[in-house]
């Protein structure tokens, strides 16, 4: 664990990223404490600037504080984007692991429904997903989980080919361990690491997907999120630009973070790459 | 003495699939490099209880699939591999662990084990999986295992990557001990090393043959390693074997042309041998094995016969067997 630390920080930029995060998740985490009521709440004067009325980052045009709204909207944010991507990964690993360990007719029809998931415009498909289901925080978990499983599924199918033939997976063989202790005791820790490192990055990219969602009206009616700040902000970019500039800001710089931790992580944990300054 | 293991006319072909592009190419008539391998060609060995059968032969022909054979690891396609007079049975099916009786060795020992398992889970995990002992009784059973393999407690909560090459053996062969089996595989197991500590656990595997009255199958291209282990080696050329003999027997009377030139490349002080022509060209591919005797087209007293007619393993004296009709019909 210390080596892995050690390794880590020798990446200036993915340290960075790690304390924006840390800042970003103390914020979510004390959302109810910064701003202790809904942040839907009509909070004073409508359209006030940055430090106006009493707005940090001003008000919205019904009169919601921005700042609120960017807090809670953290929170949103995170939860949604580690749940859908916790779900992504447990699918993909079921699939990549089957078709990779049992190779043959199996792997066949596996992959082939994984390429027809991944043949689908990924966000055209989520918002077809929601609106089918209702906006609601499950269906958009899901619609994320549901469009951007098939990476992991051919990650994890490409390390179970390449670990199945090792010799320490035959002497498993030889001592008469049954197939699933093997795929879960043996193969699935020693691909760990390249998990992690498309884990960060999926985070990333689920938040997008949800912002976007939630820009175009899809996003839970009863939940905070920046895409949403964004998109009731937009017809008045030109008027009050900081309604939909601070939310932006706001995915911008999460993002930025959790690639930065993704690409930290890569290094830190990918043996082969590890020299490679 | 009770065979432990038997092979009869064991044979294991690997199919190379055509893919999509492969099929597509083939319609248009490009040839296909789809074929089928056959690594291991009708086989029959029997090994005693407490015997060390050495196999040698290049790399390529076949010795390390039959190992995994041996082994369970590969299932075999014709033929029969009887364990004590029994077909081998499906090992995660028997719960006593009575299916373990054949254990393998591999040759590269940082990748035989899991290298994020502590030394202590690696050794003692089958054995709880199949019910030998007990979880609490897990750590004792760990320490002997270790103590048996001439290595120390300390080693049990370390990973693999904290030992040396032949302290990593050690400890594979303990895990492969750990389930009682009345048969090693070592296939290649000493190549990886140096050359001092290929001594050591080589002396270290005639001490536990000793100890536990284990059969061995011992794999390698070494032949001097062989001879120092075996009671009897067989000599395999492209997935046959074309002869087997005991160990002295072999070694100052080889017959097959193939032997003779496999010994006359050991380096020696002893010039007996070193008139013997050496190997020429590359072993044949096995994809495309040539028709008749395997060894015809590197053989230096190759007749007509031998490249249309497949000769038999024929027994000579002594336990000797050869499969070349040449000095068959000289003796």
């Amino acid at each position: 664990m210390s080596t892995f630390w050690q390794r880590y920080k020798r990446n200036k930029s993915a340290v960075f990223g790690l304390a924006v995060i840390i800042i970003v998740i103390i914020m979510a985490a004390t959302a109810n404490f910064l701003y202790p009521f809904d942040p839907f709440r009509l909070a004073g004067k409508p359209l006030s600037g940055p430090g106006m009325n009493g707005f940090w980052l001003g008000s919205d045009s019904l009169g919601r504080d921005v700042a609120a709204g960017i807090v809670h909207g953290a929170k949103t944010s995170l939860l949604i984007g580690l749940i859908a991507t916790l779900v992504a990964i447990f699918i993909g690993i079921v699939f990549g692991a089957f078709a990779g360990y049992y190779g043959g007719r199996l792997d066949d029809i596996l992959m082939r429904i994984t390429e027809i998931f991944q043949t689908i415009p990924s966000f055209i498909f989520a918002i077809l997903l929601v609106a089918i289901m209702k906006p609601s925080i499950v269906s958009i978990v899901i619609a994320i989980a549901v469009v951007s499983w098939p990476g992991v599924a051919r990650l994890v199918r490409g390390e179970f080919l390449a670990l199945k033939n090792r010799e320490f997976v035959q002497a498993c063989h030889t001592l008469g361990m049954n197939d699933l202790r093997i795929m879960l005791r043996e193969i699935l820790p020693n691909c760990m690491s390249p998990i992690i490192v498309i884990g960060s990055l999926m985070v990333a990219t689920a938040i997008l997907i949800e912002s976007g969602l939630a820009f175009l009206g899809l996003g839970d009616p009863n939940i905070m999120s920046w895409g949403f700040q964004i998109g009731a902000g937009r017809t008045m970019l030109r008027s009050a630009w900081w309604v939909c500039t601070f939310p932006g800001v706001a995915i911008l710089i999460t993002v930025l973070a959790i690639n930065l931790v993704g690409e930290g992580l890569n290094d830190a944990l990918n043996p082969r790459l590890r020299e490679r300054n | 003495m009770e065979t432990v293991i038997e092979l009869r006319s064991v044979q294991r072909s690997f199919v190379t699939e055509p893919d999509l592009a492969d099929r597509i190419a083939s319609m248009f008539g490009a040839k296909s490099s789809a074929g089928t391998l056959r690594a291991v060609d009708g086989v029959d060995l029997a090994i005693a209880e407490g015997e060390v059968v050495g196999l040698v032969g290049e790399s390529g022909c076949g010795k390390s699939t039959l190992g995994r054979i041996v082994a369970g690891i590969l299932p075999q396609d014709t033929g029969d591999v009887l364990f004590k007079g029994r077909p081998m049975v499906d090992k995660t099916r028997c719960k006593d662990g009575s299916g373990l009786g054949v254990q393998m060795i591999f040759q590269n020992p940082a990748s035989a084990l899991d290298p994020r398992q502590k030394i202590i889970d690696a050794i003692t995990e089958a054995p709880i999986a199949h019910g030998l002992i007990k979880r609490s009784e897990a750590r004792d059973f760990a320490i002997r295992a270790l103590e048996r393999v001439g290595m120390r407690e300390d080693a049990l909560d370390r990973y693999p990557h904290q030992f040396s090459g032949g302290q990593r053996q050690r400890v594979c062969i303990a895990r492969a001990l750990a389930v009682n089996p009345s048969v090693v595989v070592c296939d290649e197991a000493v190549a990886s090393l140096d050359v001092s500590i290929q001594a050591q656990i080589i002396n270290l595997f005639l001490d536990l043959k000793e100890e536990l009255n284990l059969s061995y199958l011992f794999i390698s291209h070494d032949i001097s390693i062989v001879e120092h282990v075996s009671d009897r080696i067989a000599v395999m050329y492209l997935g046959q074997i074309v002869e087997l003999a005991p160990t002295r027997e072999l070694l100052e009377n080889p017959q097959h042309p193939y032997t003779r030139a496999l010994l006359a490349e050991v380096p020696s002080l002893d010039a007996r041998l070193s008139e013997e022509h050496a190997l020429t060209g590359e072993l044949p591919s096995p994809l495309n094995p040539p028709a008749g005797c395997r060894f015809h087209t590197r053989c230096p007293i190759a007749t007509e016969t031998c490249r249309s007619d497949m000769p038999r393993l024929e027994l000579l004296n002594g336990g000797h067997q050869v499969r070349c009709p040449v000095v068959q019909t000289k003796k």
